[in-house]
């Protein structure tokens, strides 16, 4: 029965996602289109933005979902459809939620989040405590790290472009 | 202009491998399971992202992305800069298998480029705060946290609920959270709205230049220039907020009318007509290239004279845009006065003249109410719920039948 219900959740899973990534790479084009005097204002973004950055996404999961066709199988880790279904309904509501607040947050770390969740209903140790906290330190230094790349790259561009 | 094309191609295609990283997440669940095969389920994934377009309207995240930066340091090269380091760092996660998050990359690579940039035009003192927004840095950084709390705690609710022995309990609890969950999200629309109608009106704009003077004031007490400036604005925004507290209500009655209506309310009762004329304004001169000259203006000597007087002479355009839109002139006479008090570019008057001829101030109104509108989420949620207990009863039907039958047997 819970094998059904994940179609359903899946879905709105994707909405999440689609709605919440799409966005910020919405952000990122209006704010050169404003830099370049096109548009005054986000409200005035053109309908072509949004239409495509939408698409982009959702050709880009499917040409990513290809690649796994071939590598899955065995990686992934068991889940049953009943925690399927737990992790992709909280994972979706979590998006939803911060997308309504307009706060970008990361799809990766909600949807890590919920199934550590699941895992840990079941028992404190089935979840890998050690790699949870690995992933978290990754989480905190991407950030920094991309911001110093892109003052880099700044200096480096510069060079070129002025 | 090419480099604008540059970045847009560049940035579709960071959405693009967005949705490659990010695949495995949506369908990984859905085929492990064997629910669809894994060509049903990428389809499906796609398909539903594509969907959310109509879904979320306001598109508030992404607003919150291009407000990372404020607009005097934004420009093409730093935005530039920061999607190749985004795309970089984020193909090389991917290759090392780290799960890492577009989104922080996005943010941390522009906030990143445009703080380089800074630096260079202002000086290595320069204020860091004055860059970037810290609120919305903040704000990321703080649900870097909070998103997986969040999800953690939605998840274990969910499963601690399906494994509930008694089912009358189980569908009371969900029957609960769902009307809370409704309630919250009505919330946020109506909060929304405010919000949305406060930009509308400009009291957003007012309050940060009232604040600005009055800081400067403390430096240079009793300037009287400053404090007529002051006095100014503080008329305009009050003005604005005596508009405002007349649509309020309208607004927080939403769910029993519609968006449409409230503007039409808005506009007959007249509480639009001094905002129309400053949008109209607005519209006007930057169909004249207003906009080029203010991205110019920092870096250029020229065109920051030139964008001083642009921006007061401009202020004079409200008068005859004030009487064309109360009818009493034509729209070709209106050009002319327009054109008399700071020169439109012969190249721009049929963008303006399709500008003005376009200008419908209850339309803009009304989308800006129906951008907050979010009764698809919340529908969204309330079935969901319902398919939820409606299954939970099914299962508790099977199950009581098959218990029956086996004591027949026995």
């Amino acid at each position: 029965m819970f094998k059904k219900l994940q179609l359903f959740s899946s879905a709105a899973f994707s909405i999440g996602h689609g709605g919440n990534d799409a966005q910020k790479v919405m952000g990122i084009i209006g704010a050169a289109l404003i830099a370049s005097g096109i548009i005054q204002d986000f409200g005035q973004l053109p309908s072509w933005v949004p239409i495509a950055c939408y698409l982009s996404i959702g050709l880009g999961t499917m040409s990513g979902g290809w690649k796994i066709v071939k590598t899955m199988g065995s990686k992934i880790t068991k889940v049953t459809p009943l925690e399927g279904v737990a992790a992709e309904t909280a994972g979706a509501f979590t998006l939803f939620f911060t997308g309504q607040m307009g706060i970008p947050v990361s799809t990766t770390h909600t949807i890590t989040g919920s199934i550590i969740g699941v895992g840990a209903t079941k028992r404190l140790s089935a979840v890998r405590w050690g790699v949870t906290t690995n992933l978290l330190w990754a989480w905190v230094l991407t950030i920094p790290v991309s911001a110093t790349l892109a003052a880099i790259t700044y200096f480096i561009v510069t060079l070129f472009v002025k | 202009m090419s480099l604008l094309i540059v970045i847009i191609a560049l940035a579709l295609i960071f959405d693009y491998i967005n949705g490659f990283h990010d695949a495995a997440n949506s369908i990984a669940t859905v085929v492990s399971t064997k629910v669809l095969t894994p060509f049903q389920a990428v389809l499906w994934a796609a398909l539903f992202n594509v969907v959310a377009f109509f879904i979320f309207k306001d598109h508030a995240v992404a607003n919150s992305i291009s407000k990372t930066v404020f607009k005097e340091f934004i420009t093409l090269p730093v935005i530039f800069s920061g999607l190749l380091a985004a795309i970089f760092w984020n193909l090389l996660t991917w290759w090392y298998g780290i799960p890492s998050s577009s989104s922080h990359t996005l943010i941390g690579g522009f906030a990143g480029a445009a703080i380089a940039h800074a630096l260079v035009e202002k000086g290595i003192s320069y204020p860091w705060s004055k860059i970037v927004d810290s609120h919305t840095i903040l704000m990321t950084v703080f649900f870097i946290f909070l998103a997986p709390i969040i999800g953690i705690i939605i998840s274990v609710f969910i499963t601690v609920v399906t494994i509930m022995r008694n089912i009358w309990l189980r569908i009371a609890i969900i029957i609960v959270v769902t009307l809370g969950t409704a309630v919250l999200f009505d919330n946020f629309e109506t909060n929304k709205m405010n919000e949305n109608v406060q930009k509308f009106y400009g009291i957003d704009k007012y309050q940060k230049e009232v604040a600005s003077i009055n800081e400067e004031l403390e430096t240079k007490q009793g300037n009287t220039d400053l404090l007529a400036k002051l006095a100014l604005n503080q008329e305009k925004l009050d003005k604005a907020t005596v508009y405002y507290n007349h649509v309020k209500p309208l607004i927080n009655d939403f769910d029993n009318s519609s968006a449409n209506a409230i503007a039409k309310i808005a506009n007959d009762s007249g509480w639009l007509s001094s905002a129309a004329t400053s949008k109209i304004k607005d519209d006007v001169r930057n169909a004249n290239d207003y906009l080029v000259l203010e991205s110019k203006a920092p870096s250029d000597k020229a065109a920051k004279a030139e964008y001083d007087i642009a921006k007061i002479k401009t202020e004079g355009y409200k008068e005859p845009l004030k009487l064309y839109l109360a009818g009493t002139i034509s729209i070709d006479s209106a050009i002319t006065a327009v054109n008399a008090i700071y020169p439109i570019k012969p190249q721009n008057v049929e963008i303006v003249k399709k500008k003005i001829e376009k200008f419908n101030i209850e339309k803009s109104f009304a989308s800006e109410i129906d951008k907050a509108d979010n009764s698809i989420i919340v529908y969204g949620i309330l079935i969901s719920s319902l398919i939820f207990i409606l299954i939970y009863l099914y299962v508790e039907k099977n199950k009581n039948s098959y218990c029956i039958n086996r004591r027949k047997h026995v």
